[in-house]
């Protein structure tokens, strides 16, 4: 464990509560991980496509954040700015996980995120959010 | 004008994006102790803060 994970651990009160529950769907980084092995262009993919997803879901936040500071309706320069962005954050977060599924298809991998998502791109935004919950669960 | 729920959802939002600097591997202590400010001030664990951060900005999609 990192030692800026110490420092978290031994700052936030009630430790158990950060414990991993049953309630949430964990495997499914274990199962990416296990399907992409121990091959390194595989393991970059993903740590790309996990990159982009947080990205994703912090452009998510930031603008909802954003939209809660503003008052009577009044879209603030940052939200504004955040809002523009986050259609190329969006795209480059599709994009990385049809690549990633491409590249474990052509190695006999089995990833069927782009048969099951199709063209809708809310799908894939939610499979981002659910991608960076499970990650941020494991701590 | 601000209402209690709104800043509810600032504070749930804000614990979210320090959480999530553990991602990077760049949270600090001074990150750790914002957010167990936050917890305290919300009344809620770790976990429910998570599950309304994940339904907040999923709604958001």
């Amino acid at each position: 464990m990192s030692p800026k994970y110490h420092i978290l651990f031994d700052a936030i009160d009630h430790i158990d509560e950060l414990k991993i529950t049953d309630q949430y769907d964990l495997k499914i980084i274990d199962e990416l991980e296990m399907a992409v092995g121990d091959n390194e262009d595989l393991q970059e993919l993903l740590q790309e496509m996990l990159n982009a997803c947080l990205n994703y879901t912090r452009t998510v936040a930031n603008m909802s954040y954003e939209a809660l500071l503003c008052k009577d309706g009044i879209k603030s320069d940052e939200y504004r700015r955040i809002s523009e962005g986050r259609g190329r954050v969006h795209n480059h977060t599709i994009s990385q996980i049809k690549i990633f599924c491409r590249w474990m298809n052509k190695l006999d991998r089995e990833c069927n995120l782009t048969e099951e998502f199709g063209e809708n791109r809310a799908a894939y935004g939610r499979y981002a959010l659910k991608i960076t919950f499970s990650r941020l669960r494991r701590f | 004008m601000e209402t209690p729920n709104t800043t509810k959802k600032e504070n749930i939002l804000e614990y979210f994006k320090l959480h999530s600097k553990h991602l990077d591997g760049d949270i600090t202590e001074e990150d750790a102790n914002k957010m167990n400010l936050i917890k305290e001030s919300l009344h809620l664990t770790h976990n429910e803060i998570m599950e309304e951060a994940e339904d907040f900005i999923n709604s958001k999609i």
